[in-house]
């Protein structure tokens, strides 16, 4: 009965540091992309959510273009939270056409479910204000804790 | 078919004899008279009965009919408040990213602005106005992220 009790403290540690080894808090980058085509994309707006895991949003950047290099239009409320709502324009001539990263996503993750984002195209449009059809995609980076 | 015809005519000529009606007749007379005011008082009460009825089935109509103009109303008023948002500047009846790059144009281009477009308020059409139209497109408590 003695050893028995004597067991449970080491159970309990044992326990705790299998917990421990789970997969922590980590920060990622989540990659947007927008395919326009042909068309030379001037203005953009998209709607991306966590859809699976625990995510939070902790910094947004700018894309590759030197159109889209500013950050986009954000609502500041997102930081800390699993959605948002990204757009931009550009009246200037050098625009980007076919697939182009125009904004990059900091995230938060913790827990162990792999994040899984949704993200919808609200509108793109060419350097007229003429809406165009694209294809928006997000690819996630490489974790780091 | 011709049997079926003959049986027709004999009984359109079936007259019970006249003793038996008239007993027929007593027998089946009520024993009392009813009085005329009575008769009108019952003749009164089923008339009220009748306009009453019709008072609700008029009354359920004109409330159909009210249901169905406040809805129209209502559509209405949603619609014209959606376009009358002055950071929609496009007058799509939305505020997206498109009203701020329309605002930026006009600016860039300098045309001729409208007093309307002034969404800070501070009294003129600049820069500051385009960032605050493309702000509310971002906006998250617009419900529009779920």
């Amino acid at each position: 009965m003695r050893k028995l009790l004597a067991t449970i403290p080491v159970l309990i540690l044992l326990v705790g540091v299998a917990a421990g080894q789970g997969k922590g808090v980590r920060f990622a980058a989540v990659n947007v992309y927008l395919d326009s085509g042909e068309e030379s994309l001037a203005a953009y707006q998209l709607e991306l959510a966590a859809e699976v895991g625990d995510v939070k949003i902790v910094g947004i950047e700018g894309g590759e273009h030197a159109a889209f290099k500013e950050p986009p239009y954000y609502d500041p409320s997102a930081i800390s939270r699993d959605k948002v709502i990204l757009a931009a324009f550009t009246t200037g001539e050098q625009l980007p056409k076919g697939k182009t990263r125009i904004a990059r996503i900091h995230v938060q993750i913790s827990g162990d479910a792999p994040p899984q984002y949704a993200v919808k195209l609200n509108v793109a449009a060419s350097t007229e204000g003429r809406k165009i059809s694209a294809k928006v995609s997000v690819t996630p980076q490489g974790e780091t804790q | 078919m011709r049997d079926a015809q003959n049986h027709e005519a004999e009984d359109s000529q079936l007259l019970a004899p006249k003793g038996l009606t008239d007993d027929l007749a007593r027998l089946l007379r009520p024993g009392f008279t009813v009085p005329a005011e009575v008769d009108r008082v019952v003749l009164a009460l089923g008339r009220r009965r009748i306009r009453a009825s019709e008072r609700t089935r008029r009354v359920v109509r004109w409330l159909a009919g009210a249901a169905v103009a406040a809805v129209l109303l209502v559509a209405l008023w949603v619609g014209t408040s959606r376009a009358r948002l002055p950071q929609d500047i496009d007058g799509s009846g939305r505020v997206d990213i498109l009203d701020a790059f329309t605002l930026a144009r006009v600016l860039d281009e300098r045309r001729a602005v409208e007093r309307k477009w002034d969404v800070t308020g501070d009294g003129k059409v600049d820069r500051a106005d385009v960032d605050a139209v493309a702000m509310s497109a971002v906006r998250l408590d617009k419900g529009r992220v779920q």
